[in-house]
C-alpha cells in the first residue's frame, strides 16, 4: 500500500532536484569565476613569462573565451556526462573524483557513525537526568563540541595521540610501506581523523536528542504510560526515543553538507587522500574544473541525503507520508 | 512492510555497517611486501607535501614533480659541489672559440626505461618540442639558435648570443632529456600516459602513484653508473600539514625531509632530536625581498625607499621568521654568489638599521599619507611572520602598513599582472647562476612580464651591464658587471634584500650516501641505508 507513494514520493523529489543542481553548479561557476586570481599563473609557478606566453596557454585551456561562452560549454559537456579535464593535472576530473571518492565515504561515515552514536547517547543521558550536574556536563561538552573549529581540534588530537603518547599515527590513511592490508591495520589511520571530524556534528545530534526528548517527555501520553507503572528506563526505550527520533533523523541526515564541508579541513590536517583534500589543493590552483566537479557531487549527494532523510523520516512518523 | 521500529533500527544500523564495511577496503597496490624475502629490501622514505600536477617536466614548474623527476630523469650534465657542470647524459663537450656552439659527446649504452637505446634524438626532441612551452626551460631554451644531429651520439647546440650559464642550466632540474619514442605521434602531449608514469634513464624508474598518498619508484637495474643505485626503493609520502612533516621526521616515520618541505621555523623542534642529521647550506642561494611599487607616490621618492631600508631590521626577521635559517642581506645579490658581490655597496654601510634616523628622514620626505600596503602569500609562513615585523619596524618612523595576504595565484595577479600594490614579499632562487634567477629582480620590464621586476624601477645601465654579465665566460670579468650594477640598485633600492635563505635538509642517521651539493635531490643513486 505504501509501495506506490513511496516510488511516487522519489520520482517527484528527484524532479524537483534536477533544476537545483543545474542552478548549483551555474551559482557555483560563476562565483568560482568571479573569484581573484588565475590558474595560469599557477601553472607558471616562480617562472618568468610574457604576456604572450600566457595568452597562448590561457587560449590552449579555452580560458580567453567570455564567460558566458566557458559556462555554455562547461553545461554542455556535463549534460554529456563529462566533468572536463583538470588544468593543473591534465586528468579527466571523473577520474580523479572517483579515485579519492572511497576514501572521502569511509572517513564521512565512520564520522557519521561515531556522531550518530555518541550523540544520541549525550543527548539521552542528558535529558534522563535533566537538571542534574550530569546534564550540566553533557551541555558543556556538546556547547564544546559545536564552537571547537574541526582543524584545530585535528591538531590538538595529532600532539597528544600521536607524537606525545605514540597511539596512533600522524596522518595518512594506511601504512606507507607494503599492501593489501587488514582493516585492523587501518582502522588506527581511521580513528583520529573520524573522531575529529565527527565532534561538532556528535554535538549537533546530541543536543537535538536531549531537546527531542524532553520534549516528548511532557506529552501526556509519556505520563500516562508512567501512570500504568512503567519504569523510568522503560518509558525512556519504549516510547520516549521512539517519538523523539524524528528529529534527530532529520538534523543527521540534513546536516550531510556540513560533514563534507568539515572534511575539506579535516583531510587536509591529516593527509587523507579523499575529495576534500582534492577540493582544497584545486582551490589554491584555480583548477576550475575539479573545483566545479566537486561541488556538482557534493551538491548531488546533499540533495540526495536529503531525499533519504525524508523518506526515513516520513516512514518512521506515518503523519508525514500521509500529509 | 516494514514497521517503524525496523526502519529506524535499519536506518542505524546501515550508517554503522557502512561505515565498517568501508573500513575493511583495503588498497590492493603492488608494493613489495617488506616481510617475505631472505634480504629486507631497503627503502627510503622521502616526505613531499602534494601530489605532482603530471611527472612530465615539460608540463609542471612544480616543485613536487621535480623532487621525483629528478631520480627518474637525468640531464646532460650535473653540477658538483663547486657548482661546475659534470658529465651526466653527455660524457663531455666543446665549446667554440665565440662561445656560440656547444657539441656534446652523449653517452654509450644508456637505455630508457623501457628498454629501448637513448640517442641524440630524444635530445632535440626534448629541447625543441617536449620542454618548449616550460616556464622553467623556456628561460634557456629561448637562448638557443638551433640544435643539430652530428651522429646519434653526438649534438650540436648554436646560440643566438654568449650565455654564460648555458652548460649550468644543462642539468636535469632546468632540461632533463625525455623519451622521444614515448611521446611523438602518440596524439595530444597532455593526455600521454607517461605523464604519470614517466619513462627515464635515471637510476630510480616509476613504480606506483597512490593519489593523493605516496608516489613509489623502483632500482632501475639497468642503470649505465655500476653498482648504483644502492636501494631498493624510493617512496615520497605525501603530509600535507607542515608541522606533521617535521613530526613524522622526527618519530622515525619518514627518512628525509627535503629543505623546501621543510617548514624553517620549526628547525628547533628537529634540531638536537635524536637519530635526527641537519644539513644546512646556501647550495641554491635563494633571495627573499621587499618588493616597493615606484607607481606609488611616497615610494617613488629614492628618500623613503632608503628611509624604509635602512628601518626593517632584517636580523630580527631572520630570528624570528626563519629560525636563524637564513643571513641577513646586504645588498642586491646577497651572498650566495661570492664573486658577483660588492662589498663596498653593503646595506650595512648603507641602511645601518637607524629607526631614528629613518623616521626624520621620511618626514623631511613628506612622509607617507595614508600608510603602504604590503602584499604577500599567506600560504608562506616565512612571509606571515617577516610581514608583521615590517608593520612593527615601519610603524616606528610614521609609516602605516596594512597587511594584505593573499593567495599565492591572487598574489601574482595584483602584482604583476595589475601591479595593484605598495609593497610585496616574494622569493626567488636562482641554481648556479646569478643570470638564471636573479636578473629579473632589477631588468627594465615594461610589458609586465610575470615574475619580472614589477616596482618600475628601469635603469638602462643596469640592463647592459647584466646583459654583459651573462654573456661573457670569464667569471672574474663577470663579477666586475655585477659589483657595479649592484652599487647602482644599492644606491637606488627599488627591491630591499631580507635575508639570503639558508637551506636544511634533514634525514635519519641511517641514510648514507646524500651528496651534499648545488642540490642533493638528484644524486640519489648513491644514497644507501645502514
Amino acid at each position: 500500500m505504501h509501495r506506490t507513494w513511496v516510488v511516487a514520493f522519489i520520482l517527484k523529489r528527484l524532479v524537483y532536484a534536477v533544476p537545483l543542481v543545474i542552478a548549483v553548479v551555474i551559482v557555483n561557476f560563476i562565483l568560482i569565476k568571479a573569484a581573484p586570481g588565475d590558474p595560469v599563473t599557477v601553472l607558471i609557478g616562480d617562472y618568468p613569462a610574457s604576456q604572450e606566453y600566457i595568452n597562448q596557454v590561457r587560449a590552449q585551456y579555452g580560458l580567453d573565451q567570455p564567460m558566458h561562452v566557458q559556462l555554455w560549454r562547461y553545461l554542455v559537456e556535463i549534460g554529456r556526462g563529462n566533468l572536463g579535464q583538470s588544468l593543473s593535472q591534465h586528468q579527466p576530473v571523473a577520474t580523479l573524483l572517483l579515485e579519492r571518492l572511497p576514501q572521502t565515504v569511509k572517513l564521512t561515515l565512520t564520522a557519521l557513525a561515531i556522531a550518530t552514536v555518541a550523540g544520541v547517547a549525550l543527548g539521552t543521558i542528558g535529558a534522563r537526568w535533566r537538571g542534574t550536574p550530569v546534564d550540566s556536563g553533557t551541555q558543556g561538552v556538546t556547547l564544546l563540541g559545536y564552537s571547537v573549529p574541526e582543524f584545530w581540534l585535528g591538531q590538538l588530537l595529532i600532539i597528544v595521540f600521536a607524537v606525545q603518547l605514540g597511539w596512533l599515527p600522524l596522518g595518512g590513511a594506511q601504512p606507507v610501506r607494503g599492501s593489501n592490508f587488514t582493516w585492523l591495520e587501518l582502522l588506527p589511520y581511521l580513528v583520529l581523523p573520524a573522531v575529529a571530524l565527527s565532534f561538532r556534528y556528535t554535538a549537533l545530534i546530541g543536543r537535538m536528542t536531549r531537546a527531542s526528548m524532553l520534549e516528548v517527555d511532557s506529552s501526556d501520553f509519556i505520563t500516562a504510560a508512567r501512570s500504568r507503572g512503567l519504569t523510568d528506563w522503560q518509558v525512556l526505550l519504549r516510547h520516549t526515543v521512539r517519538n523523539a527520533s524524528p528529529p534527530v533523523v532529520t538534523v543527521i541526515g540534513y546536516n550531510l553538507g556540513y560533514i563534507l564541508a568539515g572534511s575539506v579541513m579535516i583531510e587536509t590536517v591529516f593527509s587523507w587522500p579523499g575529495i576534500g583534500r582534492l577540493l582544497y589543493e584545486s582551490i589554491t590552483k584555480r583548477d576550475y574544473p575539479v573545483m566545479t566537479g566537486i561541488l556538482l557531487m557534493i551538491s548531488i549527494s546533499v540533495v540526495l541525503a536529503n531525499l533519504l532523510t525524508d523518506i526515513v523520516h516520513a516512514l518512521i512518523d506515518p503523519r508525514v507520508g500521509k500529509s | 512492510m516494514p514497521t517503524r521500529r525496523t526502519v529506524l533500527v535499519g536506518a542505524l544500523a546501515t550508517m554503522g555497517l557502512g561505515a565498517l564495511a568501508a573500513c575493511g577496503g583495503g588498497n590492493g597496490g603492488s608494493g613489495g611486501n617488506a616481510s617475505t624475502g631472505t634480504a629486507k629490501p631497503k627503502q627510503v622514505i622521502i616526505v613531499t607535501d602534494s601530489d605532482p600536477d603530471s611527472l612530465n617536466p615539460g608540463l609542471t614548474t612544480g616543485y613536487q614533480a621535480l623532487d621525483v623527476n629528478v631520480k627518474v630523469y637525468e640531464g646532460l650534465v650535473w653540477l658538483d659541489k663547486e657548482g661546475k657542470p659534470q658529465p651526466q647524459l653527455a660524457t663531455k663537450w666543446e665549446t667554440s672559440a665565440d662561445n656560440l656552439t656547444y657539441t656534446f659527446t652523449l653517452r654509450e649504452n644508456v637505455k630508457w626505461h623501457d628498454g629501448s637505446a637513448f640517442t641524440a634524438d630524444d635530445v632535440k626532441y626534448s629541447f625543441e618540442t617536449l620542454l618548449k612551452d616550460n616556464a622553467r626551460a623556456q628561460g634557456v631554451i629561448s637562448k638557443i639558435a638551433s640544435i643539430t644531429i652530428k651522429d646519434p651520439k653526438t649534438i650540436e647546440f648554436k646560440l643566438k648570443s654568449p650565455y654564460a650559464p648555458f652548460l649550468i642550466q644543462m642539468k636535469v632540474f632546468d632540461t632533463p632529456i625525455l623519451c622521444k619514442a614515448v611521446y611523438e605521434g602518440k596524439g595530444d602531449v597532455k593526455s600521454n600516459p607517461a605523464n604519470r608514469a614517466p619513462v627515464g634513464t635515471g637510476p630510480f624508474k616509476f613504480g606506483e602513484w597512490k593519489a593523493g598518498q605516496s608516489i613509489t619508484l623502483e632500482k632501475n637495474t639497468a642503470y649505465w653508473a655500476q653498482g648504483q643505485p644502492k636501494v631498493d626503493s624510493l617512496l615520497f609520502r605525501i603530509i600535507t600539514e607542515p608541522q606533521n612533516r617535521v613530526n613524522a621526521i622526527v618519530a622515525g616515520e619518514v627518512d628525509i625531509l627535503p629543505a623546501v618541505m621543510l617548514p624553517q621555523a620549526n628547525i628547533k623542534d628537529i634540531e638536537g632530536k635524536p637519530n635526527v642529521n641537519v644539513n644546512k647550506q646556501t647550495a641554491i642561494p635563494a633571495l627573499y625581498f621587499m618588493q616597493m611599487n615606484q607607481a606609488n607616490v611616497a615610494l617613488a621618492k629614492p628618500e623613503i625607499r632608503k628611509a624604509i631600508a635602512a628601518a626593517v631590521d632584517r636580523p630580527r626577521i631572520v630570528t624570528q621568521a626563519m629560525g636563524g635559517l637564513a643571513k641577513p642581506g646586504v645588498g642586491a645579490w646577497g651572498e650566495g654568489f661570492p664573486w658577483a658581490v660588492n662589498k663596498d655597496s653593503s646595506y650595512d654601510k648603507l641602511y645601518k638599521l637607524d629607526p631614528a634616523k629613518a623616521k626624520t628622514d621620511v618626514a623631511a620626505a613628506g612622509g607617507v599619507a595614508g600608510g603602504l600596503r604590503l602584499t604577500y602569500d599567506a600560504a608562506r609562513p616565512q612571509f606571515v611572520a617577516a610581514a608583521q615585523i615590517i608593520k612593527d619596524n615601519l610603524s616606528q618612523i610614521g609609516i602605516e602598513v596594512k597587511l594584505e595576504p593573499l593567495e599565492n595565484s591572487v598574489f601574482r595577479d595584483k602584482v604583476y599582472a595589475k601591479r595593484d600594490f605598495d609593497m610585496s614579499l616574494q622569493s626567488f632562487s636562482s641554481s648556479g647562476d646569478p643570470a638564471i634567477g636573479y636578473h629579473r629582480l632589477y631588468l627594465t620590464n615594461t610589458g609586465r612580464t610575470v615574475n619580472v621586476n614589477p616596482t618600475g624601477f628601469a635603469n638602462a645601465e643596469v640592463d647592459k651591464l647584466l646583459t654583459d654579465a651573462a654573456a661573457k665566460p670569464d667569471q672574474a670579468e663577470r663579477g666586475k658587471f655585477y659589483q657595479q650594477a649592484q652599487a647602482i640598485i644599492d644606491a637606488a633600492v627599488p627591491t630591499l634584500i631580507l635575508f639570503d635563505e639558508l637551506q636544511a635538509d634533514v634525514n635519519r642517521t641511517n641514510i648514507t650516501g646524500l651528496y651534499v651539493g648545488v642540490n642533493p635531490s638528484d644524486q640519489f643513486g648513491q644514497v644507501d641505508v645502514k
